[in-house]
């Protein structure tokens, strides 16, 4: 027990350093692909560190002290989940302190009062809504293909799990939209100020607050492509290489979607969410329980 | 088919019916507009229909009338009912979305009514070249009593023109926005127009310059 | 939710693309009452008629929008030109009519960028916005000027454009209209798209006359008003012009209508090429209105009908001049549509005016 908690902390604070640093570059690529996909030259390649380099010299304009205060705990909270996960710690912690963190950026929104931050908080809150199923159904599939909840067993199983879960790996794709923020799921906060919320739930938070919003979306960023990378990987030392790949051909997949789609209302997306988790995600699961 | 467009006079108090007649007859509502003039203000409404145009003109309403509203019929009316509040200070009785003076945002009331005192120069000496003009076409037998005409009309006009002066003195002037060249050649005008109504005294001013030239001079 | 949240909407709001200000009254993301509020923009233009004369009217005229530009001064020109009975030679009606048409394809791009970016699809906005460059080029090249261009005059135009350039007028249009067609595409087909504009913000035929709509507006709900179809100036000269027309009456009616005024407009443009007459491209215009003399004039601008009026007074300045823009005329037109839609479509309707405030508070 006391060998985990040292792993849990090792792992967070491997991930606190690296995380930003692979999650910047990615934010970068992902800024830089898409502007070609525009038919624009894009910013540079490090863009994303130089706005939150210049967000972190800003002047703290916040409506009220709770608001960073939250942004803190959901960043810290991030941080914790992808150490957790990536010291091969237990999954089901992981998604639960995501989703924790995420309830932290909710509270941060509301505690603002602003007309915008409250309609983009509440629209978040719907988005929670409409992937955790799907999530929660991805890692009870994980759990019955591998016989563990603990992501270590990955690294001596005898195949992928993939071969299992393909069916919640789709399922898990469809939510990805909604959790990496993209079109047509972009509803509460999009990168791009040109939505009826104005920026929707980061609409008060200004200066470091925003900094640290920025950071903590490059750390989910990666837990999540190493959720999706974790279907890839078994005792062959080379299917980390392949995880890798899938992962980042996921993400151009994400970044390819997000160019080709407008935003869709927030009913459309609850139902289309929910029926992806129960039918994919309910069918794999009733297989892998009978099979 | 060529554009036909048509203007024509109307009272105020037929607006209404004017308004459910057209619509009626499937016109559509154009726009209102207002012309400040030195009778008071007329309003134009315009009509359309195809490829008919037709514009009424109500003249002369004078502040402190109440012109009736036409948004019962044409509700897109209230736009221009309200700007013509707002910019010239007409009154309407029962627009429907009647913003109560907070349609524009102005830091002065009925901007539109204001004019510069060269302008007014100039449009009164137009006025004046047109009736020199008609009446050079006159009759001889006529001309007389034109002259006698036109001297009390000019100086009924100059009388309506100082009294003009005296309400835009009294009322702010519209520096800004203006250029500044403009300014001070109106700031000129408005300073001889201050001087012509101070003539009769100037005597007085004489004497007390050369008053003060003799004492300089002692 | 379920208590109702009053959301500032405007005037300064980044998918706005106008300051409008409207007063959202919403209950669990559905608008319950709209009142639209302008006048952050009044400028008083109007009133500049008293310190610059008619001639040097023209540049005040075309700086009240940026986007309408050209129609205004057009329109201005034509209004003092019946006011003094003069004349101007066919091939500067022609010219005015080219530009004038080009005014149209590049409003309508714009407008079509920014519908796109207010559904959330920014790829789709940056590729019209990049076509739209295309046709900015075009006028650089033949007035100087990539929005305000300063080229029509009271009794003409200033510039004229030679073969070479039309041919490369040409060129550039068909080269946009390979582009074009599959940005149509995305637009009228894509169901994303579909998803966020079909029966949204439904106008009715009689709801759209009852309102005295104008523009692409009223013509996505089946009421022609194309002021075009009159024939005046070098309109005159079309083979065959018939105004586009769609019966749905929703946000899809409205993106289709303009999209497919972009490419009648760019076969009007070839046909006016193809037809422009040879000769002078102004007269010389000396002396002032007449007193009393009053003059109207109607001109079908990228937005819908704009009516303008002048009267003389006998000086070289005019007495009065009125330009009535088609935004005016739609205010109802929005309100009424607001009221009852998803916060999520507020922007779309808002848009779908195609709003150019600065026109209508002058």
């Amino acid at each position: 027990m006391g060998m985990n908690i040292i792993y849990i902390i090792l792992g967070t604070l491997a991930f606190a350093i690296c995380a930003p640093v692979l999650g910047c570059l990615l934010a970068g690529v992902d800024r830089k692909i898409s502007a070609r996909m525009q038919g624009r030259v894009g910013p540079v390649l490090l863009q994303p560190y130089y706005d939150v380099r210049k967000l972190l010299g800003k002047e703290n304009a916040s409506v009220n002290a709770t608001e960073g205060v939250y942004v803190t705990c959901a960043l810290v909270f991030t941080l914790l989940a992808g150490g957790i996960f990536v010291s091969g710690g237990n999954l089901l912690m992981s998604v639960f302190v995501v989703a924790l963190s995420a309830l932290f950026f909710i509270m941060a929104a509301y505690s603002t009062r602003s007309p915008y931050a409250e309609i983009g908080a509440a629209r978040e809150t719907l988005q929670v809504m409409a992937y955790e199923p799907m999530v929660l159904f991805m890692a009870v599939g994980v759990y019955m293909a591998l016989g563990s909840f603990n992501v270590a067993t990955l690294t001596w199983a005898a195949a992928p799990i993939i071969t299992d879960t393909w069916a919640i790996f789709v399922g898990f794709l469809f939510v990805l939209t909604i959790k990496l923020r993209k079109s047509p799921f972009d509803l509460s906060y999009s990168h791009h100020a040109h939505q009826e919320l104005v920026k929707g739930i980061t609409t008060e938070m200004s200066g470091s607050t925003l900094a640290k919003v920025e950071v903590m979306h490059w750390c989910e960023n990666i837990l999540f492509l190493g959720w999706v990378a974790m279907f890839f990987v078994w005792s062959n030392p080379l299917s980390w290489v392949l995880a890798i790949a899938v992962a980042l051909a996921v993400y151009f997949l994400e970044i390819w979607i997000d160019n080709n789609f407008a935003r869709v209302k927030w009913q459309l997306l609850l139902k289309s969410a929910w029926i992806v988790a129960i039918v994919l995600g309910g069918v794999n699961i009733a297989v892998l329980a009978y099979w | 088919m060529a554009l036909d467009i048509d203007f024509l006079p109307l009272e105020l108090e037929e607006l209404p019916a004017l308004a459910k007649r057209k619509k009626k007859a499937g016109f559509r509502f154009v726009q209102m507009l207002c012309v400040t003039t030195q009778d008071g203000i007329d309003l134009q409404y315009s009509f359309m229909k195809e490829a008919s145009l037709e514009n009424y003109t109500i003249r002369g309403v004078r502040p402190g009338t109440k012109v009736p509203s036409v948004t019962e019929t044409y509700i897109s009316a209230f736009v221009f009912e309200n700007e013509a509040h707002d910019l010239f200070g007409v009154e309407i009785e029962g627009n429907l979305l009647d913003f109560g003076g907070n349609f524009y945002k102005l830091s002065e009331r009925e901007p539109m009514t204001i004019i510069s005192p060269a302008q007014k120069a100039a449009r009164e000496k137009a006025v004046q070249e047109k009736a020199a003009g008609e009446e050079a076409a006159g009759e001889e037998a006529v001309g007389e009593e034109a002259v006698l005409e036109k001297a009390v009309a000019s100086g009924e006009q100059q009388k309506a023109a100082e009294a003009n002066d005296a309400k835009e003195e009294a009322s702010p002037q519209e520096a800004p926005g203006l250029e500044k060249a403009d300014r001070t050649a109106e700031a000129n005008d408005a300073k001889e127009e201050v001087r012509l109504q101070e003539a009769p005294s100037l005597g007085l001013e004489e004497q007390a310059a050369e008053a003060n030239d003799a004492k300089e001079g002692a | 939710m379920g208590k109702a949240t009053v959301i500032p909407f405007g005037p300064q709001h980044p998918v706005l693309p106008e300051p409008l200000h409207l007063d959202l009254v919403v209950e669990d993301e559905v608008v319950i009452e709209a009142i639209p509020q302008i006048g952050f923009v009044h400028r008083g233009l109007e009133r500049l008629v008293q310190t610059r004369d008619y001639h040097q009217f023209i540049y005040i005229a075309e700086r009240i929008c940026g986007i309408c530009a050209f129609g205004h001064s057009m329109g201005y020109a034509e209004t003092v030109e019946k006011l003094m009975g003069i004349e101007i030679p066919p091939r500067a009606e022609f010219l005015r009519a080219v530009w004038h048409e080009l005014s149209r394809v590049h409003s309508h791009l714009l407008w079509m960028g920014l519908a796109a970016d207010a559904f959330g699809f920014e790829s789709l906005f940056m590729h019209c916005w990049r076509l739209r460059e295309r046709i900015l080029d075009l006028f650089e090249a033949t007035t100087g000027g990539r929005v305000i261009f300063s080229v029509v005059k009271v009794g003409g135009v200033t510039r004229d454009i030679s073969p070479d350039m039309f041919e490369r007028f040409a060129t550039t249009l068909s080269g946009i209209k390979g582009e074009y067609n599959q940005i149509c595409k995305a637009f009228l087909t894509d169901a994303s798209v579909k998803n966020r504009t079909v029966d949204v913000g439904t106008i009715s035929q009689q709801a759209a006359l009852d309102q005295c709509m104008v523009g692409p507006f009223a013509r996505a709900s089946n009421v022609n008003n194309d002021i075009r179809a009159l024939g005046n100036g070098a309109y005159g000269a079309l083979s065959d012009f018939k105004p586009i027309l769609d019966s749905q009456g929703d946000c899809y009616a409205r993106v289709k209508v303009r999209a497919l005024e972009v490419l009648q407009s760019i076969d009007i443009i070839n046909e006016l090429i193809a037809q422009i007459p040879a000769g002078d491209i102004a007269v010389e215009v000396k002396g002032s209105p007449a007193l009393g003399a009053e003059a109207s004039n109607v001109l079908e601008q990228p937005r819908g009908e704009c009516y303008y009026y002048a009267r003389g007074n006998g000086t070289k300045n005019l007495e009065r001049m009125r330009m009535r823009t088609p935004t005016s005329q739609n205010l109802a037109g929005m309100t009424t549509a607001l009221a009852g839609c998803d916060l999520a479509d507020v922007n779309m309707i808002v848009l779908t005016i195609d709003p150019c405030i600065s026109c209508t508070e002058r």
